[in-house]
């Protein structure tokens, strides 16, 4: 029973990370309907700005972590009227192009400029442990989960109590009505991208001290978030944070019970995935933008 | 119509004229080679010791080997086997290189075995890298491939003979390995080995690859209580594992890894949790090895080499840069006689002969110049006892020697052996 309480345990506060990283991609093909390649280079990006502020100068991720979110969001904010703003109405291939060779771009300028080498965030808590009962709790985790909650909290009162969250799903939901009461459409959009670029910024600041940070990251944070998207629903932001618990819960569970079944990992959930388009296209949440 | 005569005069002039040509012909010395993707530092490692060999050559014997220029060209990989494949066929057969030095990494180095296998006429291979044993079982003993590295079962006999001495047989020993090709070509001989030496082996588990987690893997080892965690991952997973094994309190006495734990990679990305590793090197600085007696300008004494090194990359050498350093000279020294035209299949004969003492070691292989080290270091900046062998000599020897680093750790794996034969 012990062992079975340290993996809920151990799969929530994963899960909770994967729900940070999801979450962006959510947002930005909720709002876009452009699904973001470059998502996990942004937040290896991110992962980037945590430790080279807690080398430099010193800086706890967690404190570092509002600068990199406004640089997140002004990066994002550029990223969007410089080139994704050129193709919302093109075809889906040239969207799909276009942001998997920012992806390229961004993972070759990181390399260029920091090299291949596994880099790390030693903070003080990153390593450390309590035992609460039967359960060993990692503060690392623990605390990347606490900001990770705080921060998708934060999302949702912002699409659901402030007037351009309001503006966001409006557009979402219907641009042609959004338009009609006076909601400018691009400025939603760009807002949108913005703020799920800052999201994946931070997600890769947050999990910059349990994993490990190289050029190459980005592509399992986008392949993980995209499975979660799937499983969760696209554009549903609780739909997200289902998918990546259950992802989490079959993972780890996985990983434990059945023999060598952590090799198996990446496969069984690919697999609830095939699953759930072939029994629920929709994912968990289905479409549109629910808070 | 022709005369004889005007056609024997135009057959000699082209004749000739080819020769002049080929005289002019440049030493093309190409590097395949990971300079971007998952495995880039091995590339760049690659591509820092083949500079500095063609720099020292150049600066020691001239600017030409055998009277032809030397060109370096480097060619990236990706860390991908399908552009290994594309790259190698392109090299061997559309450029006709005369030599190859590179990759690194095992799994490109096995990508890279059928284009070069399946040329009717091979340029010389020299590998300073890759470790598995799908390379050795394919091309070991072919001519013209060469190989200045171990392969994997010398990680493991050097290991566990070093286990062995230190810390007896009646040991619970629990291993890790990954999913990967890794994983997958070092758990074979890790077993057998540990088998053979009479260690009961309590667990095998097998993680995943690149995974964020390994903490349900740790928490079934956890209570079998090994005194001998035994990882076999790449550094990025071993990294990862070595952080979640101290936060889980898997409070192994002994914890093996293989290369990465002599890595400065590995020293920065875990602090004081690398403390109570051991791995293997095939290259440890601060040994103060003698000079080559026959070429001591190619290959100086370990101080000096290393000082000049440091001087111009400003860091400390890493062990496939030394070994491309080493593999780059031996292809330069093999060509070194004056010839009219480059003559890929010459010389082997030179490549393949026994060789002295250099560098700290004796071989069976020219090539093999280096040795593997069984060694746990402290990495305290200013503690100098953080490289710690003994003096060379053939054949696996543990001395049990025991020293104190400056924190208290006691270090009493002291073992060194000549990996003779690394071509097999």
């Amino acid at each position: 029973m012990a062992v079975f309480l340290q993996l809920i345990v151990d799969a929530l506060l994963i899960g909770g990370l994967y729900a940070l990283l999801a979450v962006g991609v959510s947002l930005g093909f909720g709002v876009i309907r452009i699904i973001n390649f470059a998502h996990g280079e942004l937040a290896m990006l991110g992962a980037y700005g945590a430790f080279w502020a807690f080398t430099l100068l010193g800086v706890d991720p967690l404190v570092a972590l509002p600068g990199l979110l406004v640089l997140g969001y002004l990066g994002g904010l550029l990223l969007f009227r410089g080139l994704i703003q050129h193709v919302l109405r093109a075809p889906p291939l040239n969207q799909i192009l276009l942001t998997f060779g920012i992806a390229l771009v961004l993972q070759h300028i990181a390399v260029v400029l920091w090299t291949g080498d596994n880099r790390n965030v030693n903070a003080s808590y990153a390593l450390s442990t309590t035992e609460i009962g039967p359960v060993l709790v990692f503060y690392g985790r623990l605390i990347a989960f606490i900001a990770a909650a705080c921060l998708i909290g934060g999302l949702i009162a912002w699409l659901r109590w402030t007037e351009t969250g309001r503006a966001v799903r409006a557009v979402a939901q219907n641009r042609d009505a959004a338009t009609l009461i006076g909601i400018d459409p691009d400025h939603a959009y760009a807002l949108a991208f913005a703020v799920s670029c800052a999201l994946g910024v931070a997600g890769g600041a947050i999990v910059s001290f349990p994993i490990n940070i190289t050029p190459f990251m980005g592509f399992s944070v986008l392949l993980k978030s995209i499975a979660i998207v799937i499983l969760g629903g696209m554009g549903s932001i609780g739909g997200t944070l289902a998918g990546a618990m259950i992802l989490a819960l079959a993972e780890t569970m996985l990983a434990f019970y059945v023999p060598d079944g952590a090799g198996w990992t990446d496969g069984v959930a690919f697999g609830m995935i095939v699953a759930i388009l072939l029994l629920r296209p929709r994912g968990i949440a289905g479409q549109g933008l629910t808070a | 119509m022709l005369k004889r005569r005007t056609v024997l005069q135009a057959g000699a002039m082209t004749m000739v004229g080819s020769r002049l040509v080929r005289a002019e012909e440049e030493f093309r010395i190409d590097v395949p080679a990971e300079f971007s993707g998952r495995f880039v530092a091995f590339g760049s490692q690659v591509k820092r010791g083949v500079e500095t060999a063609v720099d020292v050559w150049k600066s020691v014997r001239g600017e030409t080997v055998g009277g032809h220029s030397i060109s370096v060209t480097e060619h990236d990989v990706q860390s991908n086997n399908a552009t290994t494949v594309s790259v190698m066929s392109q090299l061997i057969n559309s450029d006709r290189c005369h030599v190859l030095i590179g990759p690194g990494g095992s799994d490109i180095g096995a990508a890279a075995v059928p284009p070069w296998k399946q040329a009717a006429d091979r340029p010389v291979w020299i590998v300073p890298g890759v470790s598995t044993m799908v390379v050795e079982e394919q091309i070991g003993k072919v001519p013209y491939f060469f190989h200045t590295f171990p392969w994997t079962y010398h990680y493991h006999k050097m290991i566990v003979a070093g286990l062995k001495a230190s810390i007896g047989t009646d040991k619970k020993v629990a291993i890790i390995h990954s999913d990967g090709a890794y994983g997958r070509a070092h758990i074979k001989y890790a077993v057998k080995y540990l088998q053979d030496a009479g260690f009961n082996i309590v667990a095998q588990e097998l993680i995943r690859e690149n995974a964020p987690d390994y903490t349900p893997s740790l928490l079934k080892l956890r209570p079998l209580q090994p005194d001998v965690l035994y990882t076999l991952v790449q550094t990025s997973d071993a990294i990862l594992l070595a952080k979640q094994i101290f936060s889980v309190k898997l409070t192994a006495p002994y914890l093996i890894g293989t290369f990465q734990t002599t890595l400065p990679e590995w020293k920065a990305a875990l602090g004081d949790v690398q403390a109570y590793w051991t791995g293997v090197n095939t290259y440890i600085p601060n040994q103060h090895t003698k000079a080559d007696p026959i070429e001591p300008k190619l290959f100086p004494s370990s101080d000096d080499w290393e000082d000049a090194w440091r001087k111009r990359w400003n860091k400390e050498p890493e062990y496939m840069e030394v070994g491309a350093y080493a593999s780059c000279m031996l292809a330069l020294l093999a060509w070194r006689k004056p010839s009219p035209w480059i003559e890929t299949r010459s010389p082997r004969p030179w490549l393949n002969r026994p060789t002295r003492p250099r560098w700290g070691t004796a071989g069976s292989n020219r090539a093999t110049l280096r040795c593997i080290r069984l060694s746990r270091r402290c990495w305290t900046s200013s503690c100098r006892s953080r490289a710690i062998n003994t003096p060379a000599s053939s054949g696996i020897r543990p001395t049990g020697r025991t020293v104190n680093c400056c924190r208290g750790h006691r270090y009493r794996w002291l073992y060194f052996s000549s990996l003779l034969s690394t071509r097999c």
